[in-house]
């Protein structure tokens, strides 16, 4: 399971990293997996919190990595490696998300998680809390609309900052100020009762 | 300022996004308000919610397992001017330019020519009438055989007692037997006699010993400049007290270099000395190639 941890900032990019980006622009595969290994996790992460399905999201990292490679010699500005893959990760979420119908998504949305979740009644109180909880951030998000959630996972989850939004996104800064506003609003309302709950505990 | 103002600030100050002098006046304001220090805490509450949330999602390998499979084939855009450039710069700066295999090609074949003309050298004590084979090439000696033009059969040149070892087909000597000592004197048992037959001009000129040796140390300075070039764009990244240890064998070698060069110079055709002298140039190749692996 992915710890929802926010992962910082694009790592400052050493020589040894830029090195490793020409490598891997090359076609050196084991460079190209050390770029994958540094940013899989959180590219992944992001996905899926903006499909919501397990199996799709991890096509669509593929898909991302692949387009990464194809296109690595075009990237100019190595210490926005991490910025340049959010953005094609967002292109190919965005893609995919077009692609199908707003009913299927929810049809093939991990429902199962809180019927499993009932059954488990060997779970401590505050662990089973916490496993419920997560299945309401997970439903909460699935309910957002597709920009709000888009600002909402790259700023909350992912740490990044307006500037680095707003290029992932090409979204200008009042606007993704208004949508992470609203995407926090709408969250609040959902995860209220938890969140007293969780303090509880 | 009064509350309605600050409670948006409170969202910027916890996404890091207020500047110094807002964060201070903000935090100042929480001091006092109860109001927006209990908005401030249920925010602050709400980050922590978000910052321990799981995904039911797992990287595996097999996600790298797939993708490798997928670019495995993708072939490389062609790379447009500037990211050509710069990608040409961080090749030549950034990576040696000699890999490992090439170095000790190149050693091997350094070490390949010391040995074919110590042993030529060294043959010329014995045997009248050489022909070199060098490389893959056939060297014949300045002067042909009087009778083929060529070389001459093995137990022809063998007239004088020359050692069973000398046979021209054996493979680990890269020297035949050929009509080169004639007119260049004898060797230093003075076992060598004079040919009798007139000389026959040849279209093309063929390397001498001394030619050879001098060939075959052009080739080492040229690989230890190429060495020591791309040791010197990679210095910094070398252990100061290792690089120490290594320019201490170095300055050995050089002048073993500086002395068996002088005495090769004084005496050119003996084996030994050219063999001591090839050797060092050899050790230095070694040298630079291990400072190179670091």
């Amino acid at each position: 399971m992915l710890a929802g941890q926010p992962v910082g900032h694009a790592m400052a990019l050493t020589k040894n990293t830029e090195d490793v980006i020409a490598r891997a622009s090359h076609g050196d595969p084991e460079a190209f997996r050390l770029i994958f290994e540094r940013y899989a996790r959180p590219i992944l992460s992001f996905i899926y919190d903006l499909v919501g399905q397990r199996e799709l999201a991890e096509d669509l990292t593929q898909e991302t990595f692949v387009r990464a490679y194809r296109a690595l010699n075009t990237l100019r500005d190595q210490a926005r490696l991490s910025t340049w893959l959010f953005g094609i990760a967002r292109n190919v979420a965005r893609e995919s998300f077009r692609s199908r119908s707003k009913d299927d998504r929810k049809v093939e949305m991990d429902n199962d998680q809180v019927t499993e979740l009932k059954d488990d009644k060997l779970l401590p109180d505050g662990e089973l809390l916490n496993q419920e909880l997560n299945g309401v951030i997970h439903e909460a998000l699935e309910k957002l609309d597709e920009d709000k959630r888009l600002v909402f996972a790259l700023k909350i989850f992912q740490q990044h900052s307006y500037e680095e939004i707003a290029e992932i996104t090409g979204f200008s800064i009042p606007k993704l100020k208004t949508d992470l506003h609203r995407a926090k609003a709408e969250m609040r309302r959902r995860i209220r009762p938890y969140l007293e709950l969780s303090h509880e505990m | 300022m009064r509350c309605e103002e600050y409670l948006p600030l409170i969202e910027d100050y916890l996404e890091g996004e207020l500047d110094e002098q807002a964060s201070h006046r903000l935090t100042s304001h929480l001091a006092v308000c109860v109001t927006c220090s209990r908005e401030y805490q249920q925010q602050q509450r709400e980050q922590q919610i978000y910052a321990h949330y799981q995904r039911e999602i797992e990287l595996t390998p097999a996600l790298w397992a797939a993708l490798r499979k997928r670019i495995k084939n993708e072939p490389r855009p062609p790379m447009r001017g500037l990211g050509r450039l710069r990608q040409w710069l961080i090749s030549r700066l950034a990576v040696p330019r000699f890999t490992p295999a090439f170095t000790l090609t190149l050693v091997l074949i350094a070490v390949g020519i010391t040995t074919v003309v110590v042993n030529y050298v060294k043959s010329r004590s014995h045997a009248p009438e050489t022909e070199i084979v060098l490389q893959g090439h056939k060297i014949q000696s300045e002067l042909p055989a009087p009778d083929s033009g060529n070389s001459v059969p093995a137990g022809a040149s063998s007239r004088h007692g020359a050692p069973s070892s000398s046979n021209p087909n054996s493979p680990e000597r890269a020297l035949k037997e050929s009509d080169d000592v004639r007119g260049r004197g004898k060797d230093s048992q003075g076992s060598i006699p004079r040919l009798t037959q007139p000389l026959r001009a040849k279209p093309s000129h063929k390397p001498t010993a001394e030619e050879l040796v001098r060939e075959a140390e052009q080739k080492y300075v040229a690989a230890i400049a190429i060495l020591s070039r791309d040791l010197k764009i990679r210095g910094s990244q070398l252990d100061p007290r290792l690089r120490a240890q290594f320019e201490g064998a170095l300055v050995a070698i050089d002048r073993t270099i500086a002395e068996t060069r002088q005495a090769v110079r004084q005496r050119p055709s003996d084996p030994q000395v050219v063999q001591y002298m090839l050797t060092a140039y050899a050790k230095k190749v070694e040298v630079l190639q291990e400072m190179a692996s670091y």
